[in-house]
C-alpha cells in the first residue's frame, strides 16, 4: 500500500508542477516546462504561417511571405536562449535539436557547439547527426562524440559521419583521413544499422567513390546501352576528352 | 544545361571531344528530350530512374553530376559547370596537342641531326 501511495506521489509530482501557473513562480520554472511552452508557441506559429501561406496564390508573393514570415528563424533564437540558460539539461538537448533543424545558420552553429560540449556522450546524440552534417564545424562535433561516447553504435555512426564530411573536402590530408575512417567503419562497425542501412555497405560505397572516382584515377569503365538499345562502353572513347554527364530531363 | 552543352558540341566539333551522358529518365521521355532539345550526344540509359545501376555504383546523389576525363580515361575534373567546364576542356585539349607536338618533334629530331 505504501508503495502504491509513494508511486502515485511520484506520478503526481510533475503533474502538479505543470498545473502551476509558471507566471506566478518564474524562478522555479524548469527547463522542461519552458521547453513545453516554447514548443506549443512554435507549433501555433507554424500553423498560422501555413494557413497564411495557403491563402496566397501568386508565386512571388508566396516567396516574399516565406522569407518574411517563416517562424523558424525567430524561434531558433528562442530555443537557443533556452538551451544556453541550462545547457546540460535534457530539455536543452531537445531544444538544440530543434535549432539544428531550423534554417538559421548562426543559431545552428552555436547549437552544434553546445551539443558537442555538453551532450557528446548522450545516448540520444545520434538524432543530431544528419542535421549536424549541414553545419560548419561538424567535423569537430563528430570527433567529440567519437572521443566521449560509450555506445559502439553511436561511435560507429559518428565515425561514418566524420568520414563523410571529410570526404567532401578538397584537401589531400582530409581525404586521406576520410579513407582511413571509412576503413575503420568497415572493420569495426560494419553491422551497425544507421540511416539507409548497414554502415559496412555504406562505407564500401563511399570508399569506391573516394578511391576509384578521385581526381587522378582512371575512371571505372561503364558498360551499358544507349536509348536505342545499342551496347557501348565508356572506354570506347579513349583518345578523346570526355565530359561524363549524369543527367535527367527535369 | 542543354544550350551550354549544345554550344560545347559545336565549339569542339573538330576536336577529339565528346559528351557522354548517363540518363535517369524513362526511355520515352529520354527520346522526346533528345529530339526536342537537339541532343546529339550519346547517353547510357540507366534503367529509367535515379537509382539506376550506374548512378548507384558511382554514388551519384545530385543531378547533373559532371566528370571530365582526359584522353587516357583519367578523371581530371569534377563538378565543373559553365565557364569552368569550358576551361577544363580547353586545358585537356591543349595538353593533347602539346603531347602530339612533342612526339612529332621526337620523330623529326634524329633526321635533323643526320643533316648536319
Amino acid at each position: 500500500m505504501i508503495r502504491i501511495i509513494a508511486f502515485s506521489f511520484i506520478l503526481l509530482c510533475p503533474m502538479t508542477a505543470l498545473a502551476q501557473d509558471p507566471a506566478q513562480d518564474p524562478v522555479k520554472e524548469t527547463a522542461t516546462q519552458k521547453l513545453a511552452t516554447l514548443n506549443k508557441e512554435f507549433s501555433d506559429a507554424n500553423r498560422k504561417y501555413r494557413e497564411g501561406l495557403a491563402k496566397i496564390k501568386d508565386r512571388n508573393e508566396r516567396y516574399a511571405f516565406m522569407r518574411k514570415m517563416n517562424p523558424s528563424n525567430q524561434f531558433a533564437a528562442k530555443f537557443l536562449t533556452l538551451a544556453e540558460e541550462n545547457p546540460k539539461d535534457p530539455a536543452a538537448f531537445k531544444a538544440l535539436l530543434t535549432v539544428l533543424r531550423s534554417r538559421s545558420y548562426v543559431a545552428m552553429q552555436k547549437a552544434l557547439s553546445l551539443l558537442g560540449t555538453h551532450h557528446a556522450g548522450s545516448k540520444d546524440v545520434k538524432q543530431a547527426f544528419w542535421s549536424a552534417s549541414r553545419v560548419n564545424g561538424a567535423a569537430d562535433f563528430f570527433r567529440k562524440v567519437i572521443k566521449e561516447n560509450k555506445a559502439p553504435e553511436t561511435v560507429g555512426a559518428a565515425t561514418y559521419m566524420l568520414a563523410s564530411s571529410l570526404a567532401r573536402s578538397r584537401k589531400k590530408e582530409e581525404l586521406a583521413e576520410a579513407e582511413a575512417l571509412f576503413k575503420t567503419v568497415n572493420e569495426k562497425y560494419a553491422d551497425v544499422t544507421f540511416g539507409r542501412g548497414k554502415l559496412g555497405a555504406q562505407a564500401n560505397n563511399a570508399l569506391f567513390k573516394l578511391i576509384k572516382l578521385k581526381i587522378g584515377s582512371v575512371a571505372p569503365d561503364i558498360e551499358g546501352e544507349d536509348v536505342d538499345g545499342v551496347k557501348f562502353k565508356l572506354s570506347d572513347y579513349r583518345g578523346k576528352v570526355v565530359v561524363l554527364d549524369f543527367w535527367g530531363d527535369w | 544545361m542543354y544550350p551550354h552543352e549544345r554550344s560545347l558540341v559545336k565549339k569542339y566539333a573538330k576536336d577529339p571531344f565528346v559528351i557522354i551522358g548517363v540518363n535517369s529518365d524513362k526511355k520515352a521521355r529520354l527520346k522526346t528530350a533528345m529530339k526536342k532539345n537537339g541532343i546529339t550526344w550519346r547517353s547510357f540509359w540507366d534503367g529509367g530512374n535515379t537509382r539506376g545501376p550506374i548512378a548507384r555504383k558511382w554514388g551519384v546523389s545530385g543531378w547533373p553530376t559532371i566528370y571530365v576525363l582526359d584522353a587516357k580515361g583519367v578523371i581530371r575534373y569534377k563538378s565543373v559547370r559553365g565557364k569552368s567546364m569550358d576551361k577544363a576542356i580547353e586545358t585537356l585539349l591543349a595538353e593533347m596537342k602539346e603531347k602530339k607536338a612533342d612526339k612529332e618533334e621526337e620523330k623529326k629530331a634524329p633526321k635533323k641531326k643526320a643533316k648536319f
